[in-house]
């Protein structure tokens, strides 16, 4: 193929005509599926440097080559610009078998020489991603990768993974869709790149990550930070989407999910956490479940409080913070000096679990004194569930713990859970902490998506907000049924009483009911986030595990009843509203809903 | 005690590339892709036990101009009881290509250790195209024998090409400037060190690697690294 500068490109999903030899070499890029040509003419990329915008056209075209082994093919082109010391390869590989589903990968990786000695600033643009199309500019529709959908007052949907930008590797895709809002394109951006700093060739690709508006991505000059070596710059990988948002979802989760082992999830003895509802956070220090007078727990009486909740299926005893500190006593030391002792503990977790209810105890990582070391709060952690029988820990302010404690509770009894307060965060401890909270502060908290839950919804979330009052409670249970999670009822907040009205604990009631009958779906690993709907104001998250049952949670936000008709996941032969006071039917592939006013209603459609 | 044995690698050609976790520094070298030519050669189906190594040393008189940490885990010149089949550790990379020299052989290159581990269906885990912990040791409290989890082998046969302990490659490398120098390991080990800022570790993809800057003596050597040999054949 030495000498040709003109190559054909086909995944058996897109089709792309190159031609080296143009100032544009990206002549058309063609959905198969659709038959849909678009994107013509593009450049490769666009550089600036020096005070000058470069394109390939800038550069020489040294070297373009071919290659093909028992998987891949492969095309790469190479440019030099000697006057300024800069080298640009451009990659474009594909799977012969469509492992990849017809993806398209577009590597770039950009040589700085340093032409003044020094690295100067350098920003890279790709038209293919900035300038991409479909149907053309005012038919398409845009989803940013930092931000896909927003609400009526601009607000995210889809809330991300938060902390560090190291945290999580979860970055969803920019999904672009043509005017029928199936087909279009995904593009991801697959690396491995953790900071966002300068310091790191791949700075960049978080920085793609994070752009959260249409103009943002319109735009496209991302920094990036060469040196005089062949890292990788940036990746994308292009995919043709013949199914709309859901369909790019589910692909990106398929690709996140494959680099994990989540056999964790597996485990029979950790099974029973994702047969739970209603949880109850226990300040010791107030009366719910404690009778200062006796100095004894007060385990019926808690209980009794907690049916008109449901019934609570686990209890998180708290008597650490914000004590903690007045003097030299740690954390383990309070449990010793809890009225009548660890013996009063355990007799109180074997109540519990008389009446079928699970206790988790407060691990305070920060509460580490001179003298202790990870190991030796590994074995505190594992001395005191031995100790008392309790069932896990809830995990303050933790977002991933030393695989150590993992292996020690495990040598003391089976069934011990890790629940972090905050979402594990990427590679091990999202494979083995198989509970965290789904913890929000703010006001204003519907329409909300927490991502972790519908990339791994394995991973039991349940919903907690300590602050809300009555306004922002009935919000946090809408959230909670939108969201298809758990729930955790906290009313003492640390010496603040938040008390639930009698008709909120009727909902939490209903929806612990309808939560565990449909768990399974809830649970499911098919669950797509904003789900498409035909009415701006109406959001639907979909709830599935392929297997016989969908369920729809819709929310409507606006000051009107509203009407909606969403095209079923999977045909339906009969819906039923298995919560809240909306009506639904199935007419053909539709299915047919009507939402009260800032309410939430779910759907549950028996497919085949 | 275990005896080495190799398993033929066909010449084959392959598109070869490899990625890594990014970090401050990054890792000067070129990743590809490109089409890389490797065999045929003879591999060793394991990575160099204690005993081999031990073997060695008596047979070639070895001795490394610095031994700080040269056989760490030895006591008195002596592996421990036990420990014959375990991979030897705390061999530098010079070490290791002593050995494999002393026996005509070398250490594979990077493009070779690759193929080695995926086979030309270009597996993600030696194993397969889905991770598995319990096809190889992670997060363990130890070395095991070279000889464990036969479920997890290569496409080739090859033993323990994730986890266990990390393999050295043939290369070394100068930095840009030529102000540092650095080798690549591959595939990971039982040891997980528990924090962000730490090394990467635990069970490595077959097409990632693992820069580690040099600085010579103990430095060089580690718990964690072990090594195998390849020979050109016929």
């Amino acid at each position: 193929m030495e000498g040709t500068k003109q190559f054909s490109v086909d995944t058996g999903a897109l089709a792309l005509e190159l031609d080296f030899e143009k100032d544009h070499p990206l002549r058309r890029l063609v959905h198969k599926a659709a038959g849909t040509v678009s994107n013509r003419n593009r450049d490769l990329f666009q550089i600036r440097i020096y005070g000058k915008e470069l394109g390939s056209g800038d550069f020489e075209l040294a070297h373009v080559f071919t290659a093909e082994d028992e998987m891949e093919k492969l095309i790469g082109a190479f440019y030099t610009r000697d006057e300024d010391l800069l080298k640009v390869r451009v990659y474009f590989t594909w799977n012969k078998r469509r492992e990849e589903g017809g993806s398209l990968r577009i590597l770039y990786q950009v040589y700085d020489g340093y032409k003044y000695g020094v690295p100067y600033d350098s920003l890279i643009r790709i038209p293919l991603v900035s300038d991409i199309e479909y149907d053309g500019r005012g038919k398409d529709t845009l989803l940013p990768p930092g931000c896909q959908f927003r609400n009526a007052s601009g607000k995210p949907v889809i809330i991300p993974m938060s902390g560090k930008e190291f945290s999580s590797d979860i970055k969803l895709p920019l999904v672009l869709l043509g005017g029928d809002k199936k087909h279009g394109y995904s593009i991801t951006f697959p690396n491995y790149s953790d900071l966002d700093n300068a310091g790191c060739v791949q700075n960049q690709s978080k920085f793609f990550a994070l752009m959260d508006t249409e103009d943002s991505v319109r735009d496209g000059f991302v920094r990036m930070a060469p040196d005089a070596s062949f890292n990788d710059t940036v990746e994308i990988k292009l995919s043709a989407i013949d199914a709309g948002w859901p369909e790019a979802f589910g692909r990106y989760r398929e690709d996140w999910a494959s680099e994990y082992d989540f056999s964790e999830y597996d485990r029979e003895d950790l099974q029973w956490i994702r047969e739970t509802a209603v949880h109850h956070f226990l300040f010791l220090y107030g009366n719910e479940g404690f009778d200062h007078k006796t100095g004894t727990f007060d385990v019926d009486g808690l209980l009794k409080m907690g049916e008109a909740f449901g019934g609570f299926d686990t209890v998180t005893f708290w008597n650490q913070y914000p004590r903690l500190g007045v003097d030299e006593r740690n954390q383990w030391d309070f449990h010793r000096d809890f009225p009548g002792g660890m013996e009063a503990l355990k007799a109180a977790v074997e109540e519990f679990h008389k009446r079928g209810v699970r206790v988790l105890l407060p691990f305070i990582p920060w509460d580490r004194g001179c003298e202790e070391s990870t190991r030796s709060m590994g074995d505190q952690f594992a001395e005191l569930i031995r100790e008392t029988d309790a069932d896990g820990y809830q995990m303050d302010t933790m977002s991933s713990a030393p695989f150590s404690f993992r292996k020690k509770a495990d040598k003391v009894k089976k069934g011990v859970l890790l629940q972090t307060q905050f979402h594990p965060v990427k590679n091990h401890p999202v494979e083995f902490i198989t509970s965290s909270w789904d913890e929000y502060w703010g006001h204003g908290a519907m329409p909300e998506a927490d991502v972790l839950r519908f990339m791994l919804p394995r991973h039991i979330a349940p919903m907690v907000s300590r602050w809300q009052r009555q306004e922002g409670k009935q919000e946090l249970i809408q959230r909670a049924i939108f969201g298809g999670t758990p729930i955790i009822i906290w009313t003492d907040v640390f010496g603040r009483t938040m008390l639930y009205t009698e008709e909120q604990k009727q909902m939490i009631r209903e929806w612990k009911t309808v939560y565990l009958k449909y768990r399974e779906i809830f649970q499911g690993g098919a669950s797509v986030p904003m789900y498409p709907t035909d009415r701006e104001g109406v959001y639907c998250n979909l709830y599935s595990d392929n297997s016989g049952g969908d369920i729809y949670a819709i929310y409507n936000e606006r000051d009107s009843a509203e009407d909606s008709a969403i095209e079923l996941w999977h045909a339906g032969t009969r819906a039923e509203v298995i919560i809240g006071a909306g009506r639904a039917e199935i007419t053909g592939d539709r299915l047919i809903v009507r939402i009260p006013p800032k309410q939430v209603i779910q759907v549950f459609t028996e497919s085949w | 005690m275990l005896k080495q044995e190799t398993v033929y690698i066909p010449e084959a050609e392959y598109i070869y590339r490899v990625s890594h976790r990014i970090m401050e520094g990054d890792c000067q070298m070129d990743h590809g892709p490109r089409l890389a030519k490797v065999g045929p050669l003879e591999a060793d189906l394991y990575c160099v036990t204690n005993a081999m190594y031990d073997q060695f040393l008596k047979e070639s008189g070895y001795a490394p101009v610095d031994s700080a940490g040269f056989l760490r885990h030895w006591e008195s010149g002596r592996y421990p009881d036990g420990a014959e089949d375990l991979p030897v550790v705390y061999v530098s990379q010079e070490d290791a290509k002593a050995y494999a020299e002393f026996y005509g052989k070398r250490l594979p290159t990077e493009e070779e250790w690759q193929y080695m581990a995926a086979g030309p269906e270009k597996y993600k885990w030696p194993w397969g195209n889905a991770k598995n912990y319990k096809f190889c040791n992670v997060f363990g409290e130890n070395t095991q024998p070279v000889d464990s989890h036969p479920e997890g082998r290569s496409p080739f046969g090859l033993y323990n090409m994730c986890g266990n302990v990390w393999e050295y490659t043939s290369e070394r490398l100068d930095e840009v400037d030529h102000s540092h120098q650095f080798i690549v390991l591959r595939g990971g080990s039982y040891y997980t060190a528990h924090y962000y800022w730490h090394s990467e570790s635990g069970a490595m993809r077959n097409n990632s690697h693992l820069k580690v800057h040099l600085m010579g003596g103990a430095m060089d050597r580690y718990g964690t690294v072990g090594f195998r040999c390849v020979k050109e054949s016929g």
